[in-house]
């Protein structure tokens, strides 16, 4: 058991830099789950932990140690890749006694470890099969056996479950949770897909070009979001993000949008400097208030699309059109039992909301 | 639908019975002659139905036909298993590591088979003069060996760029050394390859005629089979009954080794029409 400490980590393939100085510290039997787009350094960072990749900078260390130099194999990692997870020669016993076989076990305890692994998975029935004779649950189930058996100082996780349909997808979700807390073995997941990063991670860091974006409690990055990338990355539909100048008015503040629409602003929302401004302004689509008659501090916009999806609405607001003549769409979140219709007009308020510099993107 | 399938089924058999008959006619005419009398062999008319001999293998037996034969099987296996052993491994290093220069050490171990063996035969036969390597078994090994090295490089690489580094990856991570990780990993992944590959190298150097014929003397010690099956001429120009008996034994390892390692063949020349 261990914690990780990666202190400004670098690599870079050719004139390509993957990481870009990455620091991050990551607590004992921690849930960690590092999240970003195709190529934002995710993987590399785990081929690097677990020493299949070389570094061009930086420090690793497990605890106290500094594993930087040491090899893959004297590491004490288990690492579950996104495919090609089980040895297609060897079957599902074999494979996932692969990985005791080098430590100097006797033959039935190599056995006992396996069944008892088995049987906390529910696979002991699939053990004599081969990978080809497994589905893909079944298949993931043994891979992650496979790490498991060995009860290393870390796991490394790399996409594991991507390519697994939705429904399996969420119950494999809840499955690696549990599991990861019951054996309490530090963990470092990838993922691309947020929803597996918010339901499964203690802390999440949002990666982008081999930098770290933000660290944080899942609920903290997804109520304050660091930066616009961030702002952009996390929520389906993600915050809506609009540029404008916030003024004050006596005790109000307002944002003045495109043209000369204005809204107010919830004051708990902003720090006192920020008014004056040219910044992004970042709302949520659930803290868009929907009214059918004007009140005070609201905005009126047409209802462009709305798509219900039975436990709420999603509904395209339309505040006109900006500079470059195009539609400025706001995505606002709605209960189900109220009724929008296309081109109606409606009243809008923001209930909270982030303000990001406009320059730097950075949160205010 | 049934009828469609019934038909398939038919047709194909009877494709495949016929392709098979057209591909063995040569071989059952070797068999044929090989169990002839002189007399029957060059009748106007060819004979079908004819009294059965075994002189032309009795005359085998007494010539130094399977000493030849042996010498064959010793330089045509060694340079088969030197091949894919180096092949296999440098393949392995050209998929796996950075090599720099890889394209062009590539391209010169190709280049290696772009002359034909006749071109370079009288140089090699001078160098190999001087060597004292003439006439030696290990000098068509090493000959055969060079020859082959290059074919089985580019098809073993072929096979493993094709097994995803995952696997070893895992290994590694798992604590095995690369070279555990190959052996135990790699190579029962590459099992197809390596037959495809030892199977075309063994061919290749159980066949070789222009070097073993320079380079081996009728009558010395290492001489093969192919250049010994040529120089079976009689008094009286050629006498067929023992080449067609030479050649049909001279078949027989080869149609051995092909079906012993026929399971993992089929998909190493199948090889590529799968998709992962």
């Amino acid at each position: 058991m261990a914690n990780i400490f990666l202190n400004s980590l670098t690599k870079c393939y050719g004139n390509h830099i993957a990481l870009d100085g990455l620091d991050l510290d990551i607590a004992d039997r921690e849930f960690f789950v590092l999240l970003g787009h195709t190529g934002a350094g995710k993987t590399t960072t785990l081929r690097c932990i677990s020493g299949l990749e070389k570094l061009d900078g930086g420090e690793i260390y497990f605890g106290e140690y500094l594993v930087n130099d040491l090899e893959p194999s004297s590491r004490d990692v288990a690492f579950v890749f996104q495919s090609h997870i089980l040895y297609p020669h060897l079957t599902a016993f074999e494979n996932m006694a692969f990985p005791l076989r080098p430590r100097n076990l006797t033959e039935n305890e190599i056995k006992i470890r396996v069944r008892e692994i088995a049987q906390m998975l529910h696979i002991e029935d699939l053990l004599d099969r081969k990978p080809n004779q497994l589905s893909g649950g079944e298949t993931q189930r043994v891979g992650l056996g496979r790490a498991m058996v060995r009860r290393p100082q870390l796991f490394l996780m790399d996409e594991p479950i991507s390519n697994l349909d939705a429904k399996l997808r969420s119950e494999m979700r809840s499955e690696i949770k549990w599991r990861q807390k019951q054996l309490g073995i530090t963990t470092l997941y990838v993922t691309h897909d947020q929803i597996e990063a918010m339901s499964m991670a203690d802390r999440v860091a949002i990666l982008d070009q081999g930098k770290i974006r933000q660290v944080g409690t899942p609920m903290e990055i997804y109520n304050q979001p660091a930066n616009i990338f961030v702002a952009n990355f996390i929520g389906a539909p993600s915050m809506n993000l609009i540029p404008c100048d916030l003024s004050a008015n006596g005790n109000t503040i307002f944002a003045q949008l495109i043209g000369r629409l204005k809204i107010s602003i919830p004051q708990e929302s902003i720090s006192k400097n920020a008014s004056n401004r040219e910044v992004w302004l970042g709302i949520h689509p659930e803290n868009l208030v929907v009214y059918k008659n004007e009140t005070v501090g609201t905005l009126a916009v047409e209802v462009h699309n709305f798509e219900e999806l039975g436990v709420e609405t999603i509904v395209d607001l339309n505040l006109g059109l900006d500079e470059q003549d195009k539609n400025v769409i706001l995505k606002a979140r709605i209960p189900p039992d109220q009724i929008v219709q296309l081109g109606q007009t409606i009243w809008v308020g923001i209930e909270a909301c982030s303000i990001f510099d406009k320059r730097t993107g950075d949160a205010i | 639908m049934l009828l469609e399938k019934k038909t398939y089924y038919y047709t194909s058999r009877f494709l495949i019975v016929f392709v098979v008959f057209i591909y063995l006619i040569p071989i059952y005419w070797i068999i044929l002659t090989s169990l002839k009398s002189s007399s029957d062999i060059s009748a106007q008319i060819p004979q079908f139905f004819f009294r059965i001999t075994f002189e032309n293998y009795q005359k085998l037996v007494e010539s130094q036909y399977f000493s030849q034969l042996r010498n064959s099987i010793i330089i045509g296996f060694t340079s088969t298993i030197l091949a894919v052993v180096i092949g296999t491994l440098s393949a392995y290093a050209f998929s796996r590591f950075k090599v720099s220069g890889e394209d062009d050490l590539l391209f010169f171990i190709l280049s290696t088979r772009m002359l034909p063996p006749i071109v370079i035969v009288i140089p090699v036969y001078l160098m190999y003069t001087v060597l004292r390597l003439r006439d030696t078994h290990f000098g068509l090994i090493l000959l055969y060996t060079t020859f082959n090295l290059s074919f089985a490089v580019w098809l073993m690489k072929g096979f493993i760029d094709e097994i995803p580094t995952e696997y070893e990856d895992a290994a590694l991570v798992d604590g095995y050394t690369r070279f555990q990780a190959f052996r135990m990993i790699v190579l029962p992944q590459a099992a197809t390859g390596i037959a495809a590959t030892a199977v075309f190298c063994l061919i290749t150097a159980w066949n070789e005629f222009a070097f073993a014929l320079v380079l081996t003397e009728v009558g010395g010690n290492t001489i093969t089979a192919p250049p010994s099956i040529v120089s079976a001429t009689g008094k009286t120009g050629y006498d067929w009954g023992k080449v067609a008996a030479g050649t049909f034994i001279f078949l027989v390892p080869i149609a051995i080794f092909t079906f012993l390692v026929r399971k993992h063949l089929l998909r190493g020349v199948t090889f590529g029409a799968i998709k992962k």
